[in-house]
């Protein structure tokens, strides 16, 4: 059942549980790298503050820009601030520029701008970054482009020579106790991640990868990019928390892999011991809960809707699923629930309809901040993003946090306080 | 793939010169692709019989940023002539310069220029570069070369001077230079003389003269260019002349072998 007129474009409410990584965290992973924000000075006040909460304020700097300098052009303003702090902090490596919506407007050539100044410092890698929140529906929005900008920051020799993958589209690190190293192991393969580098010289190794896993559509520019630019190759197995898919998904790469390398003999990852132990936690979670309802919020996850379709098929109770705009890769799921569980609200979190509730029970657990806040849900699981999700681990830790969140009444508060999501 | 940006001073003949330059590519045996960079959105017309097409933001307005599809943008005129409009605001209102931006962008968006592969591509930019939205056509990845029209008014002079300052700001980007000057003839005095001295004082090369001729206009009223509706007139081999300079400049060809 839609209420709020699903998918509807609409004035938007934002509520406090609203929010994951902000662009400067996610660009801050690059080691050693610098975001200069190009901006009137009523603009980015609310990044600032993230970079604050994150503890990002000695990686950030601002030029603010003035009514009169947008009037005359300000390319050689920007190269000047630029020359400031590249003079003034000899440690960056890195340096994003950040242009906000306003330069899309009047054209600012910022991509030029990065190059001249580039020129201007030899050793150092500037790139032009767009926080331009006008682009978000379209086919670039600003985390897109702006993972564009980091992963084309690399600059190394023997590009795509080496055994390993990128995780593409992820931002934070995924465990190696995921069967996702144990299964690119067996094939001589290592994974690779952003927040496992400390150097600039070392985050270079992604680009001596021979492959890019695609986990997330954010990742995909990217990987396009690096695919063009340094001879990769991408393989594409968006994080599920469903087990068929799961094991569809790595069947499929298994044989892939099978034409160009050979698997070790004592092979670690043993798909179906996995899949046993991941059902096991799944039917202790669906006891422990015992029919109490359960919201999916895409604040939470990539998918909503498959993950409400693979809670269904595991026995769960879905109340409702918060998706503020579905996704491709969500569609068949969707389809699925409206057509075969009317039961399940299916609801935009951030339609302004949303501002105005009547929440009188509050007894379920809600997955994600933002289904929590609205609905003042007693039970919450503080995933976000996907976070240190893939694979069958990932469907057991999810158990796991299910498990737990229902012991005791959550904080809300405290938990998005912690969290410090940026809008 | 040839870019090339032709910028004048408004007024001056940019599209009659590029619609007529496009027809004689293209019975060159080029496939040729025009993109009017002009709110008005009459660059193509006359390629097009004399009917105003779709603009790209009128089309962005009417289907939204996702409902538009190149064959919403991109018409095929005179000999098989790839004919764009991006289009502009309303006057008076809004941003004319964003509206180029946009536009260019809607085609890169679509790859039009890997759909369509044309081997000459022609913006007609309007008037000066006042804004970064002028620029868009010679920044890296547009136009690699630019040709100014001009005649020897001064009017029209000084806006081409600017122009080629305004090239020049950007020499260090990558981006188009100014290969040449075409003079479209309005019968000032001394008008050769002034016009080849201003090239040589900015450096450039006076490439072609295009003599005045009622041609143009009697072409027009049939909504045609003059090359395809007046192919003997003499102002019809002022264009194929010029047409073959300019790529003879862009790429080195020879002549005989486009022919």
């Amino acid at each position: 059942m839609c209420i709020n007129h699903c998918f509807e474009k609409t004035l938007q409410y934002s509520s406090p549980g609203h929010g994951g990584w902000g662009i400067i965290r996610v660009a801050a992973l690059i080691p050693e790298s610098h975001q200069m924000f190009i901006c009137p000075s009523a603009c980015f006040r609310h990044g600032a503050l993230g970079a604050m909460q994150h503890g990002y304020k000695d990686r950030t700097s601002y030029l603010y820009i003035t009514p009169a300098d947008i009037v005359s052009g300000y390319d050689n303003l920007i190269m000047e601030g630029a020359d400031e702090l590249l003079e003034k902090d000899k440690s960056i490596k890195v340096l994003f520029l950040f242009v906000p919506c306003m330069d899309d407007f009047i054209g600012t050539d910022i991509e030029a701008i990065a190059n001249e100044v580039q020129k201007k410092h030899p050793g150092i890698i500037v790139r032009a970054c767009h926080m331009n929140p006008i682009a978000a529906e379209t086919k670039k929005p600003p985390l897109v482009t702006t993972m564009h900008s980091m992963f084309s920051a690399i600059e190394t020799e023997n590009c795509a020579s080496e055994d390993a993958v990128n995780l593409c589209g992820s931002f934070a690190l995924i465990e190696k106790e995921c069967e996702l190293s144990d299964f690119l192991g067996d094939y001589g393969i290592a994974v690779r991640q952003l927040g496992n580098y400390k150097t600039y010289e070392e985050f270079c190794e992604m680009g001596r990868s021979k492959y890019n896993l695609i986990m997330r559509p954010a990742g995909k520019f990217a990987a396009e990019y690096m695919d063009k630019h340094y001879g990769t190759s991408s393989f594409k197995y968006m994080i599920t928390y469903d087990i068929d898919e799961l094991r569809a998904n790595y069947e499929d790469w298994a044989k892939l892999l099978n034409e160009k390398h050979s698997k070790k003999e004592n092979a670690a990852f043993d798909l179906d011991a996995i899949e046993k132990e991941t059902k096991e936690s799944i039917e202790r979670a669906v006891k422990k809960l015992n029919g109490l309802p359960i919201s999916v919020a895409s604040s939470a996850v990539l998918r909503p809707c498959t993950l409400a379709k693979a809670l269904i098929k595991y026995g769960f109770t879905v109340k409702e699923v918060f998706v503020q705009e579905l996704l491709p890769v969500d569609r068949e799921a969707y389809q699925y629930i409206c057509e075969n569980h009317p039961e399940v609200q299916i609801s935009q979190p951030r339609h302004h309809k949303s501002a105005v509730r009547n929440n009188k029970d509050t007894n379920m657990v809600a997955i994600g901040f933002e289904g929590a806040y609205l609905r003042q849900s007693d039970y919450v699981v503080d995933l976000s993003g996907d976070e240190g999700m893939y694979g069958y681990y990932g469907v057991r830790r999810l158990m796991e946090m299910l498990e737990k969140a229902v012991e005791e009444k959550a904080d809300l508060r405290k938990m998005i306080e912690e969290y410090g999501a940026v809008v | 793939m040839v870019k090339i940006a032709i910028y004048g001073k408004g007024g001056i003949g940019k599209s009659t010169t590029t619609s007529n330059l496009s027809a004689a590519l293209s019975m060159m045996g080029y496939r040729v692709m025009q993109i009017g960079c002009d709110p008005k959105a009459d660059s193509t017309k006359c390629v097009m019989g004399g009917v105003k097409i779709p603009t790209v933001l009128d089309q962005l307005r009417e289907k939204g940023t996702d409902g538009v599809e190149l064959e919403d943008i991109v018409f095929e005129g005179f000999n098989g002539i790839l004919c764009v409009e991006a289009g502009g605001p309303t006057p008076g209102i809004g941003c004319a310069g964003l509206g180029i931006i946009s536009a260019l962008q809607k085609l890169e968006e679509l790859d039009a220029f890997e759909v369509y592969k044309p081997d000459i591509v022609l913006y007609d930019v309007l008037g000066d570069v006042v804004c970064g939205g002028f620029a868009m056509p010679i920044r890296d990845g547009y136009a690699e070369h630019i040709f100014i029209v001009t005649s020897g008014e001064m009017m029209a002079l000084f806006a081409a001077s600017n122009i080629s300052r305004a090239v020049d700001n950007f020499k260090n980007r990558g981006y188009a230079k100014v290969s040449g000057i075409i003079l479209n003839e309005r019968k000032v005095e001394n008008e050769d003389t002034i016009v080849k001295q201003f090239a040589k004082e900015e450096g450039h090369t006076v490439i072609q003269k295009i003599r005045r001729s009622d041609a143009v206009q009697r072409a027009e009223d049939l909504g045609q260019t003059v090359i395809e509706a007046l192919p003997d007139a003499d102002i019809a081999e002022d264009y194929k002349e010029c047409a073959r300079k300019i790529m003879e400049i862009c790429e080195g060809i020879e002549l005989e072998k486009c022919v």
